[in-house]
């Protein structure tokens, strides 16, 4: 079945990246590349996950959101993410993000935050 | 007892099919639909596993098994691929072969905490079998019902070091190594008035009766 994947908005400095429904090791394989891309173009010092569409994820999207948090802690950036259901929220909390990636509820809080 | 066995090829795309048809097959046992999601995230990182490092990325049989007896579900993943030299090592949390810096190393500590039992057998040039149990335990009525935990968090320091830690053997043949871990021992922090909220959540979207209309699973 064809997967709609990631979609980017670029906001001023901010990079918000919608991510899909299945967010999953196939989806993910082209994310490191096109964000890569678009922080290459981009002076960007906050990306915000969108999580609204996603229905299930797994630790294949902690290595990504660990990374791009690293890559933005290293630029004194931030990353937040917004919209999760309580199947992401638990990955999230045993894959350690929730102690590191401030968490909102709304997309406005999450790109203000 | 309820059984199903099958061949997938190994393809990123087949991650998604195996976690599907292994909901499909364990919602005859009535689980909440949180329980549905702890399976399909276990099974969703066995079948990742295969794909990436028992195949890498190539082509291969990636071999998925379901049974139910009485309240446990086991589900078992199983390739013929290049195999793990040091299972304990392996699973460890945070530890990982993978050179791309975008893997986490944690897909067996996830296994370990959305999962009752554990246990992978393994043998390098031959493959490996990752077998995985849940206790699908049917709530007591004005009972406390099964606790909606949420795992312990896989302990990270605040600068992840992702280097890689490339696994050394001194045995030049093969050996078969097993590891088991039960999960069950995990802390369970959640207070019984959340947990009784969550489970009533789950049932009232529990999908069973609808997936089971639809297809007709072999007793």
């Amino acid at each position: 079945m064809a997967q709609k994947t990631f979609s980017y908005e670029a906001c001023g400095q901010i990079l918000i990246i919608h991510l899909p429904r299945e967010f999953d090791h196939h989806n993910c394989r082209n994310l490191k590349y096109e964000t890569d891309l678009l922080l290459a173009e981009n002076y960007i010092n906050k990306i915000v996950f969108d999580f609204s569409r996603t229905q299930f994820m797994d630790s294949s999207g902690i290595g990504i959101l660990l990374n791009r948090y690293k890559q933005m802690k290293a630029n004194g950036g931030k990353t937040t993410l917004y919209g999760v259901n309580n199947q992401v929220s638990r990955v999230l909390t045993v894959g350690g993000i929730t102690r590191i990636m401030e968490h909102f509820d709304t997309r406005d809080e999450a790109v203000a935050g | 007892m309820a059984h199903f066995r099958m061949e997938i090829e190994s393809l990123s795309e087949n991650e998604e099919f195996a976690r599907v048809v292994t909901a499909v097959f364990m919602s005859r046992m009535n689980p909440t639909l949180e329980q549905v999601e702890d399976v399909k995230t276990a099974v969703s990182e066995a079948v990742t596993n295969a794909v990436i490092h028992g195949y890498q990325n190539g082509e291969g049989v990636i071999v998925l098994e379901g049974r139910i007896q009485g309240d446990w579900l086991t589900v078992t993943v199983e390739d013929r691929g290049s195999g793990i030299r040091d299972v304990k090592r392996a699973m460890e949390p945070l530890y990982t072969t993978d050179k791309t810096g975008e893997r986490s190393g944690m897909g067996f500590s996830f296994m370990e905490a959305f999962m009752d039992q554990v246990q992978v057998e393994s043998e390098p040039g031959k493959g490996t079998i990752v077998q995985m149990k849940k206790e699908i335990r049917q709530e007591q009525d004005g009972g406390i019902p099964n606790a909606a935990s949420i795992p312990k968090p896989v302990s990270i320091p605040e600068s992840v070091n992702t280097s890689k830690a490339v696994s050394t053997s001194k045995a030049a043949s093969t050996s078969k190594a097993a590891s088991t871990s039960k999960a069950a021992s995990i802390s369970r922090s959640v207070s019984i008035l959340e947990s009784r909220l969550v489970s009533a959540c789950g049932r009232s979207s529990r999908t069973a009766g609808v997936i089971q209309s639809i297809l007709s699973i072999q007793p």
